[in-house]
């Protein structure tokens, strides 16, 4: 019993020293992380984008570009070129259509009559950034936006409005480029983004290239 | 003052991110009007080369609101009636005149007119007062102008042509078959020139846009 007793005394005294040892790596780790993350830039940005839809949104819905568009985005440097962050974003489609004759769900009715076709659309994601060139240079930049998108659609027919929601899983591969106006590290930034909003309530996917131009404010 | 607007700024916010969503609408009243076509019974069977008579009903119901005051819609009842016979009969139909003869006939047409009086009150002014009790009404508002109160119909009209099928008419039920339904809409608005050529370009669309009616 007695020599349990020392074999357990042992043990937690053995605790205890490898506990220490421990807390130091920790408090080093944290002292040197924190350090290195000072040492950079993180940003938030905001954009005016326009938006040019693609592929089967365009052929079946709405083919007019989008004018009406804003993003933001932080992020924060996890290294000297890459960072992660996230971004939100809104979008409007709409176009009119006149004289169109549509047969609703159902084949049982048709309506026709000057259609008012919109979409607003509102991704919401993850990123990471990857970039090139000097912290306080021109710096073209590539990266890559997951998330959700809540998306709701609408078309007004007279009197009637038929209306579908859905929330999507969106991907958004992406281009830009930062050009430093001498203010800390803030910058004129343009970009290319091509969204896709991947859904089942209607036969189509939403996916469309938005052009985005806007400002970033660097910060420590 | 300031607590007031800061707590009215997210509702205009609102109603600016409203106004953003949906960016365009209707400027015009034809911009409403809009032709339906409903196939009431999906098992009928439209392609049935026997049927080749229709009997027009040679008077249009009118339904206004009970309450309205004005009751005469001053719509051209002949020439409705004469549009609907004329698309009948391009479609390859031949009308049944005689009334005597109307139950031999393979379809029964009924042609009706339907208005409604929307009304709305809308006030704007007076300090926000009527949205959710935010300030209060009139002058003890955050406002320096008194409210304005308007009181706006939308008024509304419908045709609608009704195909039954004459053959299952029964004496013993008050329910007419009815096949396919076609109602024109849009707003009660304009010259009665005006009222009247929507109403024709829609009969006309009603029957276009249903190309299973042809013989």
């Amino acid at each position: 019993m007695s020599l349990l007793t020392k074999c357990s005394d042992n043990h937690l005294i053995y605790n205890d020293s490898i506990m220490k040892k421990y807390l130091v790596i920790v408090l080093l780790l944290i002292s040197v992380s924190t350090l290195k993350a000072q040492m950079y830039f993180s940003s938030f940005r905001m954009n005016y984008d326009v938006a040019i839809p693609l592929g089967q949104f365009r052929d079946s819905f709405i083919n007019q570009t989008s004018w009406r568009g804003m993003s933001a985005d932080s992020r924060w440097e996890i290294n000297e070129h890459t960072t992660a962050g996230f971004n939100l974003g809104w979008q409007v489609f709409s176009q009119r259509l006149d004289d169109v004759t549509e047969e609703l769900p159902g084949g049982q009715t048709t309506v026709n009559g000057t259609q008012f076709r919109f979409v607003n659309t509102f991704p919401m994601q993850l990123n990471t950034h990857y970039y090139l060139g000097d912290e306080y240079g021109v710096r073209p930049w590539a990266g890559l936006s997951i998330g959700t998108a809540f998306t709701d659609q609408r078309t007004q027919v007279g009197f009637l409005e038929m209306k579908n929601t859905s929330w999507s899983f969106a991907l958004t591969p992406q281009i830009g480029i930062d050009f430093p106006i001498g203010i800390d590290d803030s910058a004129l930034s343009l970009n290319l983004r091509y969204n896709y909003f991947s859904q089942n309530t209607v036969t189509y996917n939403y996916s469309f290239l938005i052009i985005g131009a806007g400002f970033k404010f660097g910060y420590y | 003052m300031t607590a007031k607007l800061i707590r009215v700024s997210p509702f205009m916010a609102l109603l600016l991110f409203l106004a953003g969503c949906y960016p365009i609408g209707p400027e015009f009243v034809e911009d409403l009007d809009a032709t339906y076509t409903v196939i009431s019974d999906l098992s009928f069977d439209f392609d049935d080369p026997t049927r080749q008579t229709y009997y027009l009903a040679d008077t249009i119901i009118v339904l206004t609101d009970p309450n309205a005051s004005d009751t005469d819609i001053e719509i051209n009842q002949a020439a409705i009636l004469e549009r609907v016979r004329n698309n009948m009969n391009q479609l390859g139909y031949t009308e049944v005149t005689d009334d005597n003869e109307a139950n031999t006939s393979d379809y029964l047409i009924l042609v009706s007119v339907v208005r409604t009086d929307n009304y709305f009150t809308t006030w704007w002014g007076g300090g926000w007062g009527g949205w959710g009790g935010w300030g209060g009404w009139g002058w003890g508002g955050c406002c320096f102008f008194p409210p304005v109160v308007t009181t706006t119909n939308i008024r509304v009209g419908s045709i609608l042509v009704d195909i039954v099928d004459s053959r299952s008419i029964s004496s013993d039920n008050n329910n007419l078959p009815e096949v396919w339904l076609g109602i024109g809409e849009g707003l009660f608005r304009g010259s009665q020139q005006n009222i009247n050529t929507r109403l024709f370009e829609s009969i006309d669309q009603m029957f276009r846009q249903s190309p299973y009616l042809q013989r």
